[in-house]
């Protein structure tokens, strides 16, 4: 059976190992599933002109961000032969090493899972706004901008 | 009638506000004219528009809308 089960989203902060293994063990029970497959997003220690990004601060319109969740989870469920699907993204500060993409796609055969996990996390990137703000060591930023 | 702007990121930075009310506006392409008149700094930004949540493709009437948002570019993931 498909699930097809609405959650928040954003999650305040980095998402934690412990949550991802979390999830990992909740979808033990559901015994149809074959393959999963997992994309985490972690937060990069760019460097632009000689400063190195410390944390980034993401913000969204969230009114909008949770409706393209929402068209994004429904083209997946329609494209994709899938079991479940989950997306968590942080807002608010993310350290350099630390999670704030979880996406975990979960299908009967390992294609639809790998298909489907990069098809939404190109979707996201692109189609979902939210914004951030990259901040270096003394606490001065600039605004990322997600690149094709 | 009366329509919500909203500004993101280092949009609401120019403006130095992040919500705007506007009256009497016709039609997107007016909005955008007359935003950066008011704040010319945005002319230096990329930034996409959503109308009632919902990106903008080409120029649309405002009448019975009532929120418009000014994007600038997408960080996610």
């Amino acid at each position: 059976m498909k699930e097809n089960k609405k959650h928040d989203v954003f999650i305040h902060g980095p998402i934690s190992p412990v949550f991802i293994a979390d999830a990992i063990n909740k979808h033990s029970k559901k015994t149809n599933i074959g393959a999963h497959d997992i994309f985490l997003g972690q937060v990069r220690n760019d460097v632009i002109d000689g400063k190195t990004v410390q944390t980034i601060d993401y913000s969204s319109y969230e009114e909008m961000a949770e409706k393209k969740f929402y068209e994004i989870r429904e083209d997946a469920f329609n494209k994709f032969d899938l079991t479940c699907l989950h997306i968590y993204h942080s807002l608010g500060r993310v350290k350099i090493g630390e999670i704030c993409l979880f996406v975990f796609v979960s299908s009967v055969h390992r294609k639809a899972a790998f298909d489907a996990c990069r098809w939404i996390v190109e979707e996201i990137k692109m189609n979902v706004p939210v914004f951030g703000r990259e901040i270096f060591t003394d606490e001065t930023y600039v605004w990322k901008e997600n690149t094709k | 009638m009366k329509i919500q702007l909203k500004f993101f990121g280092q949009l609401a930075e120019i403006t130095g506000k992040e919500i705007v009310e506007v009256d009497g506006i016709e039609d997107t392409d007016s909005l955008v004219k007359r935003m950066l008149n008011e704040f010319p700094k945005l002319k230096s930004c990329k930034f996409q528009i959503a109308v009632d949540q919902k990106l903008l493709k080409q120029n649309q009437q405002l009448k019975s809308v009532s929120e418009v948002a000014f994007l600038p570019p997408f960080a996610g993931g």
